[in-house]
């Protein structure tokens, strides 16, 4: 049960098709890969291959963004940085999934 | 929209409460499978947390080689840009909700509480929170 995965996974696509200026080419390959991954996740059988599949194809897509000279700049380094705290929210649920040590987990200060 | 992503970030959760209660796989370090999913929750939430600070850290103070906070240190990457205004006042509503969720997990896992609804409601407010800010940091401004 991946249940943060699950969301966040299901939240890249919202924040990709907010970018302003993506080619109609990757609009269509990013709701290509928004159905494939939106039947995956509702069918309730997400495992943490598959979810490394969703993130690979997404970050497939970040990729080709990142290519694309039209683009704002500001915008994909933002997505580039999702990309990579997805990236190390998955290790860590990889991890959980196999053993949890309560000790790790400790308050976090709230700064306004 | 917003109300409805909400909707939908909400019965995601709630779902996956429902299907981690039912499981029976145990976890080392855990005394149930729900036990199991709220540490799960809670270290997912830490990792997206902890990396999103730093990544304010880093830019409120211009990328230097580090920054530290709550007692560890994290290294800045110049690349990421500034961390955008927008997310601010959605991690402070997460880091607050992460601190609720992980007062009641802890205690439903030392046996001080059996407050599962409190619990199930924490990790659920945790999620939303968490998906909020995930989404508004990656749309950037």
């Amino acid at each position: 049960m991946l249940s943060i995965i699950t969301i966040i996974l299901g939240l890249v696509p919202v924040v990709l098709k907010g970018i302003p200026g993506i080619s109609a080419t990757i609009q269509q390959i990013i709701a290509d890969v928004t159905a494939s991954v939106a039947a995956l996740l509702g069918s309730g059988a997400l495992t943490q291959p598959n979810a490394n599949t969703i993130l690979a194809a997404w970050a497939g897509v970040i990729a080709a963004l990142k290519n694309d000279p039209n683009l704002p700049a500001s915008s994909l380094s933002a997505v580039a940085e999702l990309e990579k705290i997805v990236q190390s929210v998955m290790l860590q649920d990889s991890k959980l999934a196999q053993s949890v040590d309560w000790s790790t987990f400790h308050q976090i200060t709230p700064v306004a | 929209m917003k109300k409805m992503n909400i909707v939908l970030l909400a019965l995601a959760l709630a779902f996956g409460v429902g299907c981690a209660k039912k499981s029976t796989a145990p976890v080392p370090g855990t005394i149930n499978t729900f036990d199991a999913y709220a540490a799960r929750t809670i270290g997912d939430a830490q990792q997206a947390l902890v990396s999103t600070k730093a990544w304010e850290f880093c830019s409120d103070q211009k990328f230097p080689a580090q920054v530290s906070f709550d007692g560890n240190s994290y290294p800045c990457d110049p690349a990421a840009g500034p961390f955008p205004s927008v997310g601010r006042p959605i991690l402070y509503k997460a880091e607050q909700s992460y601190n609720v969720a992980l007062s009641a997990a802890q205690a439903y896992h030392s046996g001080a509480s059996s407050d599962t609804a409190g619990l199930t409601q924490a990790l659920t407010q945790l999620g939303i929170d968490i998906g909020q800010l995930l989404t508004g940091i990656g749309k950037g401004n």
